[in-house]
């Protein structure tokens, strides 16, 4: 198993926020957590990248417990985290942005062409690479965030909330980009709002109510499965 | 004429100076969002190390100004980590409480030990060249010019090097610097030690073109406070330009009229530019 969170429990403060969730994540996967407003699926993605300490519990990668590491030491072992809101630098520039998602990268070779690889995949950022990030559309800076993310080299990606905000025509461009990530080896946890996206997405899927687990199985699955389908899909 | 030429040059030296407390202050708060009222002690405690260091011990000048950056940036950072981190992220009264009390250790110790007569600093250069009836000094000059550098050099240093980029980063959203790998305890007591040094430099100027006392880091910090608003809390070059703007008020109010006039002035130019820019001058509202 490349990720695992057993019986994880996060409190803010007295309250607790996520209250004893597990899952797994596969090499090559996508797994999705999708779930209402506030139901903590952001506290695990936190949690998972060492922002928030949870309160009780276990986060494995490679077998290997990083519950107590530093964000710092989680980025470099390969887990990347893209905060829900973008959350780009917006006061500096798109290159600057980009050079630090590569920031414990010291070979300046490898940061070029990664930005350059970037640049190939959204070319629109190679135009505005000198611009701040903040005059950039809503669409543009999602591309910052993820082209951010890419430059770490991730072998996991913890994506929250990509589409929200995005046009019909870029979120299926962030669905295609997430679908080649994946084809390219890379393994991800997703957490959407939309979950007919996610799903639709994702390899496997689990359904958050109030901090836990309510349902859990194969996308597919859950995709068809009217209780899912009356709660979340707007059917 | 030639008293403007003068006035001009004093407010420049002055604005110079001005900035870099300025800068200082703002890129420490900028990074760590608290107020750091004994910044204006670190101005004086610079300013007293190239003291002892070049008068009392006849050490040369520039390494003097070298030793006391040094000095003050180790300092700072200890401070930082020692006092300032284990209070981050908690109610910032905290952090302005112990900030308020360094205030008050560090400027009576600093009577105790500097004693509390009026003292200068001989500069590195002496003679000067007369243009136009206005004599200017060589000293001024190249005091000028080296500050004039260490701002501009600054300003490569955040815009231009990684760690630079990651104490802009830092200050404009920790949580997702640290995701990008950024250890941000590391980069506040970087920050905290080079703001500090700023000021160790400003106070190594005050004390070669005017007099130094242990108690004058109070009135430093207030000046510093202001430009600071005035220029837009967090921005280097905001700062910059509203301790240039400052020099200058100071220069040529004191000059012709009084220097409490110039302190007056100075609040309501201040005032005015918060009125019709409440985020200051450069300040950054993008949200």
């Amino acid at each position: 198993m490349l990720l695992e969170v057993r019986n994880l429990h996060i409190h803010y403060d007295k309250v607790e926020a996520v209250k004893g969730v597990s899952l797994s994540l596969e090499q090559g996967q996508i797994i999705t957590l999708i779930g209402a407003n506030g139901a903590g699926k952001s506290s695990i993605l936190k949690a998972i990248s060492g922002l928030i300490r949870p309160s009780s519990g276990e986060i494995l990668y490679h077998g290997n417990r990083i519950d107590r590491s530093a964000p710092s030491t989680i980025v470099e072992q390969g887990i990347v985290h893209v905060p829900e809101g973008r959350r780009i630098f917006k006061l500096m520039t798109v290159r600057e942005n980009l050079r630090m998602g590569a920031y414990l990268n010291s070979d300046r070779g490898e940061i070029t062409r990664g930005i350059e690889d970037v640049f190939d995949r959204f070319p629109i950022l190679r135009e505005k690479q000198g611009q701040a990030a903040g005059r950039l559309s809503g669409g543009q800076q999602q591309m910052v965030a993820m082209g951010r993310a890419l430059m770490a080299r991730p072998k996991v990606l913890l994506m929250d909330e990509p589409s929200l905000g995005l046009s019909p025509k870029l979120i299926d461009e962030i669905s295609e980009l997430i679908i080649s990530l994946r084809d390219s080896g890379l393994s991800i946890v997703l957490v959407e709002q939309n979950a007919n996206l996610a799903l639709t997405l994702s390899n496997h899927g689990y359904v958050m109510e109030t901090g836990a687990i309510a349902l859990e199985g194969a996308s597919q699955e859950l995709l068809h499965d009217p209780e899912v389908a009356r709660a979340y899909l707007g059917a | 004429m030639t008293e403007l030429l003068q006035m001009g040059l004093t407010g420049f030296n002055l604005g110079l100076m001005y900035a870099l407390i300025a800068i200082g202050l703002t890129l420490i708060f900028g990074v760590m969002r608290i107020i750091q009222y004994a910044h204006g002690e670190m101005f004086m405690l610079g300013a007293f190390t190239l003291y002892y260091w070049h008068v009392e011990f006849g050490l040369p000048y520039w390494l003097g100004v070298v030793a006391s950056a040094v000095i003050i940036f180790g300092f700072g950072a200890v401070l930082q980590i020692v006092l300032f981190r284990p209070l981050h992220g908690k109610n910032i009264l905290y952090s302005l409480a112990v900030s308020l009390g360094l205030v008050l250790i560090i400027s009576s110790t600093g009577q105790i030990l500097f004693g509390t007569t009026v003292k200068g600093i001989p500069g590195p250069v002496s003679g000067g060249v007369l243009m136009g009836g206005t004599y200017l000094s060589y000293e001024r000059m190249v005091i000028s010019a080296v500050s004039a550098a260490l701002i501009a050099g600054l300003w490569f240093f955040l815009r231009f090097t990684v760690t630079g980029l990651a104490i802009r980063a830092v200050a404009e959203d920790p949580d997702t610097s640290a995701l990008q790998g950024v250890q941000t305890k590391r980069i506040h007591w970087i920050a905290f030690g080079l703001g500090s040094a700023m000021a160790a430099i400003a106070g190594c100027m005050m004390g070669t073109l005017l007099s130094i006392v242990p108690t004058m880091g109070f009135l430093a910090t207030i000046k510093a406070f202001m430009i600071v608003i005035m220029g837009g809390l967090g921005s280097v070059v905001g700062a910059l330009v509203g301790g240039m703007v400052l020099g200058m008020i100071d220069s040529v109010v004191t000059t012709t009229i009084s220097g409490d006039i110039a302190l007056i002035l100075s609040f309501v130019v201040i005032f005015l530019v918060l009125v019709f820019r409440p985020s200051g001058l450069f300040g950054q509202n993008w949200d």
